[in-house]
């Protein structure tokens, strides 16, 4: 009777956390048994469901600094989280609207309490990054995420129509990701250490995330390498840079 | 990059000379740390008091730096969130006028339909023991099995078995909303 891979076993695999023995032999049972590979797939789409959802939770991170210890003693009574609960609560009582209009009184002390600007206390200048940008994933979508192995990431997609929209965009998450806006089923993910294949692109809509922290990264669209990362930005083909870029598939 | 200190000082002198390190472990960090915290508790005021905190305790710890300060950042963090009582903090958050967040050039029903798919995470999410939210969110940042071991004080081999089924109660609150 043949013993199929534990659950356990395939997020391993899927999560790089196999030996290279241990992968080599699941790797084998997954291309000889359709269950198992039927498993492995569902496991990889679950995964995906999972980190689109988490991200659905971001918000635009406020950019506080880090305030020394000396400074939190020197505070007074309140903490910018208390000041804001407060005014919250002035907000119920004394009008949301006013609260909502940019440039009233509220407004704008509302917008000094989340700044983090309480007269007295003193920080470092350890700059804070810039907000994270809200991730909006669409109703329907298909992906796969991976990993960059040791900096370096390779994306992969072939069977893209002429015209296929993609969207590159660099992120502050550790994992890359090839996304299928639509979840048009023809796609087909495939990832190993470091890389992501995706076959029979067609016309649905891509989205690729690109981990800042990737070094050296390359996506090739149909054996055309499209972008490079240079330095912390994208670099398309005709120079176009920045930390997204937007382009059509050349016939 | 420049440092400076509150006038009076504030930090004791052993800790002066690790100020560069300390830094270098806030910058690569605090982002990751504060989605952590924010994604575990939905409230970014909570997040923010919480990571301010990890790092004013780190500044005790000068002996650790990289991998280790990471996941010691996360730990601790999560053990602050714990002893908070992340509940009473969100029915306080619930008090509060939340305007739905639009992007630039996006529709309303959009930003309505994106607002109410984040709730259904929230709850699909809260619906887990915290050890799993825990497990599931430290992956999301990319920690290797073994640190999730240590940080939830299981064995090492089990991470996947408990990822699976972790995964597998999450997606079976959620998905259904997604489809």
């Amino acid at each position: 009777m043949t013993q199929h891979l534990d659950e356990g076993v395939l997020y391993a695999l899927l999560d790089d956390e196999l030996s290279p023995v241990e992968e080599q032999r699941a790797r084998a049972h997954i291309a000889s048994c359709r269950e198992c590979s039927a498993s492995f797939q569902a496991t990889g789409a679950s995964s995906t469901l999972l980190s689109g959802g988490l991200r659905l939770l971001d918000v635009p991170r406020s950019a506080k600094p880090f305030v020394t210890p000396a400074a939190v003693a020197a505070s007074p009574r309140w903490s910018g989280a208390a000041l804001a609960r407060a005014a919250a609560l002035l907000l119920m009582i004394g009008g949301a609207a006013s609260a909502a209009v940019p440039g009233s009184p509220l407004h704008s002390w509302l917008e000094d309490q989340r700044a983090g600007s309480e007269p007295g206390m003193a920080t470092t200048t350890v700059a804070a990054p810039e907000p994270a940008p809200l991730a909006v994933t669409p109703a329907a979508e298909a992906g796969a995420g991976v990993a960059p192995e040791q900096g370096v990431l390779r994306i992969s997609v072939s069977g893209a129509q002429p015209g296929l929209s993609v969207r590159v965009v660099l992120t502050d998450t550790p994992r890359g990701g090839v996304y299928a806006l639509g979840a048009d089923s023809s796609v087909r993910f495939e990832t190993a250490p470091g890389a992501l294949a995706v076959a029979d692109a067609g016309m649905t809509p891509l989205r690729i995330e690109v981990p800042r922290s990737a070094s050296d990264v390359s996506v090739t669209i149909n054996g055309r390498r499209y972008i490079t990362k240079d330095g912390e930005e994208l670099l398309l083909e005709n120079g176009t840079r920045g930390g997204e870029v937007t382009f059509e598939v050349a016939e | 990059m420049t440092n400076s200190t509150a006038a009076g000082g504030g930090l004791s002198a052993p800790s002066l000379p690790i100020r560069g390190e300390f830094d270098r472990v806030y910058q690569a960090n605090q982002p990751a740390l504060w989605r952590y915290v924010q994604r575990l508790v939905g409230d970014g005021d909570v997040a923010d008091d919480v990571v301010q905190e990890a790092f004013v305790r780190l500044l005790k710890r000068p002996d650790l730096e990289g991998d280790a300060a990471r996941l010691w950042l996360f730990t601790v963090a999560t053990n602050l969130v714990r002893d908070r009582g992340r509940t009473s903090a969100r029915r306080q958050r619930l008090l509060m006028v939340d305007p739905i967040a639009q992007e630039p050039q996006e529709p309303i029903d959009h930003a309505i339909e994106r607002r109410e798919r984040s709730a259904a995470v929230r709850r699909a999410l809260e619906s887990l023991p915290q050890r799993d939210q825990q497990l599931l969110l430290m992956r999301e940042e990319g920690f290797k099995y073994h640190e999730i071991a240590e940080a939830i004080g299981v064995a090492p081999g089990s991470i996947g078995t408990l990822i699976a089924r972790a995964v597998k109660r999450f997606t079976e609150t959620y998905e259904p909303v997604e489809r």
